[in-house]
Parts: C-alpha cells; sequence; structure tokens
C-alpha cells in the first residue's frame, strides 16, 4: 500500500514538473514580459513592488535560469509576496484554503449521496416515465448557467422568503451565538454555496451512474446473478451496483478540477472568503504573484484529489494487487 | 417415464422497428428425462443459447418469448418474476457460456457461492459455508476452504467453469443446461469438464442439457441429440441413431466433420455455404443453400417435422433411412 | 449525411428540438440588425428601468437601453466565442490527437503527457491567469477558452485514430505506398469526425456558459458591449426591482446550451452507436 503510493506520488512528479512550465509560460506569454503592460493602469504596482517581481523572477536572466530559480523558490513554498498588501501569497493562500476545501468537500459528498441513488434508479427503470423526467432534469441541470441560478436562489431563499444568508461563512453577530447558534450559523452560510457549486455535478454524475449501471447490468455475471434465483434487489445492489460504482471513484479525481476552478465562481457570488475569490480579488487587481500562487497550488491540490482517488480504487477494486 | 422439461413450438423473436420480428428459435420441441443426457447441437448463431435462456426466463429484455416451456407440468412462459426466481438455481440450473466473464468480479467465491444457497434454503451461514466447501471438493476443486475466498481474476478457467458449476449445483436442481461448458477451455481442461458432466449426470440423477456445436463432444456423453439450425430443430433422436442413420443433410454434414481421433481438428466450415443471419432466412427451408439433396420444393416450403421410429426430422427429401 | 441519419434525427423529439432552439439562435443573432428595434447602446436616462412594453418588450435597463436589442446583439457574442473557441480547440485537439495516435511512440507520449498537465490545472484557474496577462476582451477570451479546452478532444481524436489506423484499408493504403500526410487526411480523418462533431456540439455549449460567466464576473467582454453575461451582471443590482433584466439573458443562456447540449447527446446516440445503451439481461 505505502509503496503503492510512494510509487504513484513518483509518477507525479513529470506531471508537477509540466505544471511549473506551463505556469511559467503563462507568465512569460505577454510581449515584452509580464512588468511591461498593465503595471501603468494598475495602482496596486508600484515601482518597488515591480522591482521585488523582477527580482523574485529574476527577469534580466535568461529563462531557463529564471525558470530554475522560480521553481527552487517554489519548492521551498515561496510564492512571492502580494502586490495588494505585500504579505506572502502563501499566507494568503493559507488563510482561505480551508474554507476552499470545506466548500469543495461538502459539494462532493452532495454530489455522490444525491446523484449515485438518482442514477441508479433511473437505470433501474431505465426508458420508463420516471427515467425520461430524470434524464430531461440532468439536461437542464447540464445547462443552467449556475451563476444565473445562485442568483435567482439567493432572491428567493435570502430576500424573497429570507431563510437562509446569502453571503460569507458566518453572520456578523456569529460571535454572540451559542455553540448550536454558530454551528447552525455556518450551516445556514453552507447551504446555497453547497447546492449551487454541486448543481453541476448531479446532472452529470447521476448521468454517469446511470450510463455505468445500464453497462454493467449487461454483463454476464449479472445473468449469472439472475440465473441462480436472486431476488431483483439483490442482483441491483449487490452484484450491479459494486461494479458500477467502482469507476465512479476515478470521477472523483475528474470532477475535481472543474469543482476547485469553479470556485472562484461560486465564491465570488456568494462572497465565500476561500481561494477562489481570492483567485478573483487578485484578477481584478492584477495581482499576478497571487494568482500564480493559485494557479500551481489549484493544480497540486487536482494531482493529489486523483492521487487519491487512485488509491481509493486501487484498495477496494479486488483485480488490483498493491 | 414423466419428463423434467417439455418444450412445444418454443419461440423467440425480437421485433424490429422495421419489418418484420427477428426470429432466432423458431417453434422448438424437446424433451429431457430425469438422470439423462439431452445434446443440442448447431453452429454459431442456429439459437442454442437463446433456447436456453427462454427456458430459463432471462432472454434480452426486447425478446418475445411465446410457445410452451413446461418445467414438470407447470408452463414456464409468462411466468412470474417471484416465481421464476424459486424454479431458477433450485430447480433448474444453468452454467453460461464463458466462465471468464460469468463470476462477479468483486464478490468472493463465498459471497457469490453462500447467497446462492442462502437464496433457496433457510440454512445458517456456517453450515452454508460447509455446504459450499463440500460442492466444490466434490468438483475436484483443490483445497476448497482456500480457493472460496478467492476473487474470480484469481482463478484459472477451468477453475472457473468447476465453480460456475458447482454453484449451479448447490440447491440439487434437477435438470442442468450446460451451455458449451468446453469451447472456452483448452483441451486438456475439456475432457476433465466433461468427466464430471458425465459423473454429475449419473450420480445426481440430474438430467443435463449439453449445448455444443460439437457433435463429436456432445455424441460421447448424450443419450439423446438434437440438431438445431436456423432456430428450428431439424433432427433428434437417440445418439446411436444420429450417428449411425441421421436422415437430415445437415446433421450428415456435421458428422462427417467430426474430426477422426488425433486427426487435426476441421469445423463446420466443411458444409459449404456461410452460417445464417436469422434476420435473412431464405424461403423454404434455411438449409436448402447449402443443401446438396436440394429439391424444387426445397426453395418454397419449410418441411413439417416427420417421425420415424425414434427419430424426427425436418427435410423433404431426407438421405436413407439405410445408406 | 445519408438519408437514414435525417431519418433517425428526426424521430428523435429532443434532436430536432435542440436543432429548434439552435438554429433559431443562429438566424436571430445573424438577423440582429435588421430585428432589433433599437441601437443596443443608445441611452435614453427617461426610460431607465421600465418594466416591458410594446415599444420595448424585453424592458429597458439602468441606462435605459433597450434589453431585446441588447439580448441579440449579445447572442451574437455568445454565439462567435461558442464557435470560434471551439474551432480553434478543435484544430489543436485534432492537429495533437492526430499526430499522438498516427504516429505513437514517443510523439504519442510527449503530447498525452502534456494532456494530464493541462488537466491538471483548473481550467477557470488558467483561464483566470491568461485573462489576467492578456486583457480581457472578446478576442482574447475566445481564444483563450479555445487554447483550454483542447484536451478531451485530444484524447478522443488519439483514439478513433489508434482503432481506425488497425483498419484493413490504411494498411492497404500503407502497403501500396501513399504518404503518411494522403493517409491522415484522406483515410482515417474523414471516418474519425463523427465523434469529433459531437464532442464540438458539446463544446460550444461549454465555451458559452464559461464565457458568460466570464462576463457576469466582469471578466469577459467589457460593457457597453452587451453580452448576456454582462447583462446579468448589471441587472443583478436591480434584481428586486426589475426581474426582466436578469430573467432574459439567464434564459437565453440556458436555452442557448441546452440546445447545444441536446443536438450534441442526439447525435452521440445517432453517430456513435457504441455509447448508447441496448438491451439487457435484467
Ligand atoms: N438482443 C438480440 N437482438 C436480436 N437478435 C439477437 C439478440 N441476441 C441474440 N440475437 C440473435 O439470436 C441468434 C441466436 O443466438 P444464440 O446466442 O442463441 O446462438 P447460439 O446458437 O448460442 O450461437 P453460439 O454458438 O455462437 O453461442 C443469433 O443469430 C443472434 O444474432
Ligand atoms: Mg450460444
Amino acid at each position: 500500500m505505502i509503496r503503492y503510493i510512494l510509487r504513484r506520488l513518483v509518477i507525479s512528479l513529470p506531471i508537477l514538473f509540466g505544471i511549473t512550465i506551463i505556469t511559467f509560460g503563462v507568465i512569460h506569454l505577454t510581449p515584452g514580459g509580464f512588468t511591461s503592460v498593465h503595471m501603468d493602469m494598475n495602482p496596486n504596482v508600484s515601482p518597488d513592488s515591480i522591482a521585488k517581481l523582477q527580482e523574485l523572477y529574476g527577469l534580466d536572466q535568461p529563462l531557463p535560469v529564471q525558470y530554475v530559480k522560480w521553481v527552487s523558490r517554489l519548492i521551498r513554498l515561496d510564492f512571492g509576496r502580494s502586490f495588494l498588501d505585500q504579505s506572502p501569497v502563501i499566507h494568503k493562500i493559507g488563510q482561505r484554503l480551508p474554507a476552499t476545501l470545506l466548500l469543495s468537500g461538502l459539494s462532493m459528498l452532495f454530489i455522490f449521496m444525491l446523484a449515485i441513488p438518482v442514477g441508479v434508479y433511473s437505470a433501474m427503470h431505465h426508458n420508463s416515465r420516471q427515467d425520461r423526467v430524470i434524464t430531461v432534469l440532468t439536461f437542464v441541470g447540464y445547462s443552467v448557467p449556475t451563476f444565473w441560478l445562485a442568483l435567482l436562489c439567493m432572491l428567493l431563499f435570502g430576500v424573497v422568503l429570507g431563510w437562509l444568508p446569502i453571503s460569507g461563512i458566518r453572520s456578523v453577530n456569529h460571535d454572540f451565538l451559542g455553540p448550536m447558534g454558530q454551528f447552525w450559523d455556518y450551516v445556514s452560510h453552507l447551504i446555497l454555496p453547497v447546492f449551487i457549486s454541486a448543481f453541476g455535478g448531479l446532472a452529470s454524475i447521476s448521468r454517469y451512474t446511470r450510463s455505468n449501471m445500464l453497462e454493467v447490468v449487461r454483463q454476464d455475471y449479472i445473468r449469472t446473478a439472475r440465473a441462480k434465483g436472486l431476488p431483483r434487489s439483490r442482483v441491483y445492489y449487490v452484484h450491479a451496483l459494486k461494479n458500477a460504482l467502482l469507476p465512479i471513484i476515478t470521477i472523483i479525481g475528474l470532477a475535481l478540477p472543474g469543482l476547485i476552478g469553479g470556485s472562484f465562481i461560486f465564491e465570488t457570488i456568494f462572497s465565500w472568503p476561500g481561494m477562489g475569490r481570492l483567485a478573483y480579488e487578485s484578477a481584478l487587481s492584477f495581482d499576478y504573484p497571487t494568482i500564480m500562487g493559485i494557479a500551481v497550488i489549484g493544480a497540486v491540490l487536482v494531482l493529489l484529489g486523483n492521487i487519491l482517488a487512485d488509491v481509493l480504487y486501487a484498495s477496494v477494486d479486488p483485480r488490483i494487487r498493491l | 417415464m414423466p419428463e423434467i422439461l417439455s418444450l412445444r413450438q418454443l419461440r423467440v423473436a425480437f421485433p424490429r422497428a422495421e419489418g418484420a420480428a427477428v426470429n432466432v428459435v423458431r417453434g422448438a420441441d424437446l424433451e429431457t428425462n430425469p438422470g439423462q443426457t439431452l445434446g443440442l447441437v448447431g453452429e454459431s448463431g442456429s439459437g442454442k443459447s437463446m433456447t436456453a435462456l427462454a427456458i430459463m426466463g432471462l432472454t434480452p429484455f426486447s425478446a418475445q418469448v411465446s410457445g410452451s416451456a413446461r418445467y414438470h407440468g407447470r408452463e414456464l412462459v409468462g411466468l412470474r418474476e417471484p416465481e421464476y426466481e424459486k424454479i431458477r438455481g433450485a430447480g433448474i440450473s444453468i452454467v453460461f457460456q464463458d466462465p471468464s466473464t460469468s463470476l462477479n468480479p468483486v464478490l468472493t467465491i463465498e459471497q457469490q457461492l453462500l447467497e446462492t444457497i442462502q437464496t433457496h434454503r433457510e440454512i445458517s451461514q456456517k453450515d452454508a459455508r460447509n455446504l459450499a466447501i463440500e460442492s466444490l471438493r466434490s468438483m475436484d476443486i483443490p483445497s476448497p476452504e482456500k480457493r472460496i475466498n478467492d476473487y474470480a481474476h484469481q482463478l484459472s478457467g477451468g477453475m472457473k467453469q468447476r465453480i460456475l458449476i458447482s454453484m449451479a449445483l448447490a440447491c440439487e436442481p434437477d435438470c442442468l443446461i450446460l451451455d458449451e461448458p468446453t469451447t472456452a477451455l483448452d483441451v486438456t481442461v475439456q475432457a476433465q469438464i466433461l468427466d464430471l458432466v458425465e459423473r454429475i449426470q449419473s450420480f445426481n440423477q440430474v438430467s443435463v442439457i449439453l449445448i455444443s456445436h460439437d457433435l463429436g463432444i456432445v455424441s460421447e456423453i448424450s443419450d439423446k441429440v438434437a440438431v438445431m439450425y436456423a432456430g428450428r430443430i431439424v433432427e433428434q433422436g437417440p445418439t446411436a441413431d444420429i450417428l449411425n442413420v441421421s436422415r437430415h443433410p445437415y446433421t450428415r454434414g456435421l458428422l462427417s466433420s467430426i474430426p477422426e481421433l488425433g486427426a487435426p481438428k476441421k469445423t463446420l466450415a466443411t458444409i459449404p455455404g456461410f452460417p445464417l443471419n436469422p434476420a435473412e432466412l431464405p424461403s423454404g427451408c434455411p438449409f436448402h443453400p447449402r443443401c446438396s439433396r436440394v429439391q424444387a420444393i426445397c426453395r418454397q416450403q419449410d418441411p413439417d417435422i416427420r417421425h420415424e421410429q425414434d427419430q424426427a426430422f425436418a427435410c423433404w427429401n431426407p438421405e436413407p433411412q439405410h445408406g | 449525411m445519408n438519408i437514414s441519419f435525417w431519418h433517425k434525427f428526426k424521430r428523435k423529439r429532443l434532436a430536432v428540438i435542440g436543432a429548434t432552439v439552435v438554429l433559431s439562435l443562429i438566424l436571430l443573432s445573424l438577423a440582429a440588425p435588421l430585428i432589433a428595434p433599437c441601437d443596443p447602446q443608445a441611452q435614453n436616462l427617461e426610460l431607465r428601468i421600465k418594466p416591458p412594453s410594446w415599444a420595448h418588450p424585453l424592458g429597458t435597463d439602468e441606462y435605459g437601453r433597450d434589453v431585446l436589442s441588447r439580448m441579440l446583439y449579445g447572442g451574437r457574442i455568445s454565439l462567435s466565442v461558442g464557435f470560434v473557441a471551439v474551432g480553434i480547440s478543435l484544430s489543436i485537439g485534432l492537429f495533437l490527437g492526430a499526430l499522438a495516435g498516427y504516429f505513437g511512440g514517443w510523439v504519442d507520449q510527449v503530447i498525452m503527457r502534456t494532456v494530464d498537465v493541462v488537466l491538471c490545472i483548473p481550467t477557470l484557474f488558467l483561464i483566470l491567469m491568461l485573462i489576467v496577462f492578456l486583457g480581457p476582451n472578446l478576442l482574447n477570451i475566445m481564444v483563450i477558452i479555445g487554447l483550454t479546452s483542447w484536451t478531451e478532444l485530444s484524447r478522443l481524436v488519439r483514439a478513433e485514430f489508434l482503432t481506425l489506423k488497425q483498419r484493413d484499408y490504411v494498411s492497404a493504403a500503407r502497403a501500396s505506398g501513399a504518404r503518411d500526410r494522403k493517409i491522415i487526411f484522406r483515410h482515417i480523418l474523414p471516418n474519425a469526425l463523427a465523434p469529433v462533431f459531437v464532442s464540438a456540439t458539446f463544446g460550444i455549449a461549454g465555451a458559452i456558459l464559461i464565457e458568460s460567466g466570464l462576463s457576469f464576473l466582469g471578466l469577459g467582454v467589457q460593457p457597453p458591449v452587451p453580452s448576456w453575461g454582462n447583462i446579468l451582471t448589471s441587472g443583478k443590482d436591480y434584481i428586486t426591482q426589475a426581474w426582466w433584466m436578469t430573467l432574459s439573458p439567464g434564459i437565453a443562456i440556458f436555452l442557448t446550451v441546452l440546445g447545444y447540449n441536446l443536438l450534441g447527446d442526439s447525435l452521440r446516440d445517432i453517430l456513435d452507436p457504441r455509447l448508447t445503451v441496448g438491451d439487457e439481461h435484467a
């Protein structure tokens, strides 16, 4: 097991290398180097910070030297300092990361808890009216712009009904609430963001579960199970489901980039103090070091998520020896 | 002797969006008796597996089954699912064509065996386990108490087939269908499995339906043989008669393609022409394009079944009885 | 496209709905200059935030501009982003996928590992980063979305090439001395196009969603040029008084994306029967 994880980590090193190459490439995409373009109109950039940037990226040196210097800083988790407040980028990200992980984790949980039963249900009743209704709903789920849906939900639950708070992670009076009150305060702030960020995933995972189930149900071993006289429920929920669920574990890995990348839209809409909103704020203020840091950290998170999914898969599927 | 299974004009059809339905089994008549083995032979696509699936009530969703299939006199066609579940595995069992895909890859052999036993019997986990190990042992599986914890991918093809057979027999059914039990296995294992089948049939008093496209294999261990072509049983009778005095030209063709012992194996392709597509059957007798004894009427009308002595066959111009 | 394609297509209700939606939206945006009642940027402060009326069927916005006209012109933006971005990602995806699948070996290794890397970086972060460096304008948005969405496609094309190059007619062509380029373009590519076409249709839906999301956050097409995303943004501040300002762009984005998704799904069913679910035992 440990050896498998180690091997998996080692295999990921080239990918990590690739990530830094691409990020580094983007910095140098801007013709004439990125210190030249938006700097004039960017009030956050003082000559001082340009100098710092020059130093961080060693912009006067040849590209390979610049790259090596930059990477050796990254390894020490030195992403430079923010243009906005001069604090180290890694601290800024560190502050925001837990909120993002909380939101993505809960959304993921919500997606799997709802989407899998729905997918199984519609596979079991496939081509029935219920299945068709679910199919139409999944298309709607794929197609609704979530930021618009967020707006409508905020209007309905936040403004018209007044049931849920629509921004931030806690209320202004949070500190004056009792323990239960504080807990509920968090929960109520989480409901809308979790629901909205899970929305797209719900559609695709339930669709995926459905088609997986339908695929599995055609396999010979399902026919064997039925030929043994097992009741339908056991055939579906034990024999078919177990096989259908395995590949869904890998989907966790595939869904991760969307969830983490999408966080910048949801978090901005709900003023959620996470990494996504930080990315957005930094984008608006051309805070390059922070954006670069977030991109690298985001990619590393995705990479780790993929490794986790692989390890999980390997430990659940008896066909894979660790 | 009361028959265990009796099929009368059993049909399986697949309706199509356009055009007439495709008939893959076109009126099969068969009987099986206790302790006897019936061999069902025919080339690929002739409808052997579909006949077996129709008996088990496991035809694909879109198939339409009609006619009659009785098990101890009880009609199976149209039987409700919960009733069928009581018969499957306990009364009639089947072992499917390909052992490599017939076991669930993510459940242990133990889980798959025990669930079968416990579905049909009120029995404790421990007794069921002992029973399972015993039934594996009776199938010549070495150290069954270890093998039982394995997953399918850890076992060889022959081992999987033995496990599938013992799973099929675990609840002591009186009818066992084996769909090409040896096709996917290599030669030495084939012989072992066939031995096993012979033993089962004499020991357990089970009536066996042995499906194969190899008349040679079937004739070795069957009491009766039925030959299927294009969804119809074109000839059936006692094995000795089929081997010696077969009447249908197709059966003769199959016989002449049985390899001599030790001779290199030939295939059914020695009969001129290619296997049929059931969606495009020729008019008249479907075998006529490949038949050496073809007459005018063969092209126009499908022959009815004729009974002569113990044999039944469907041919306008049968081979002479002594030839 | 042969007869049986149209035959199957017409029998699918969702396909017809999708195609109708997509075609009418294309027509409406092409005809925008002809049918828009007003200049989309003409302000009229006396007509600020007026509900729908005969003169302004979708109402007016906070500058008194006609929402319908802005929607029609915004539609042109969405569609051009969809088509141009997918055109770019299609070119990259086809090119790299074909190279990897056809030549295999180290070419394949290099390209596919690059794909792995790009897939790791959350697309929206990558887009955000590029926008910040290149600046938000229509052209950049189209290019950036195109540059970041070719990975799935290249995998798809590669897989197609891998199977197709094993086919007899390809070996025959190679044996008769045809050059690689001819084999790729004449013999393999035409047969690999069906799944590519399907994926491109979904790609348009995705690109439109991303563009409107970016514009919604002020990182896409910049006002006063109308795009559905930025119409939605300006409506957001008036959502309690002026529902029409957010309703029309929301529904427009939704319908367009839905149309392309329905179309893509039906095309997949028809063109790529491997993926459709057929019979089963249970
Ligand atoms: N779902 C289906 N829809 C339409 N036709 C089908 C379907 N399943 C099977 N068939 C057809 O039914 C015919 C009989 O198939 P069957 O599996 O019974 O043949 P078989 O005699 O067992 O052949 P083999 O020796 O290859 O196993 C075949 O021609 C096959 O094409
Ligand atoms: Mg068969």
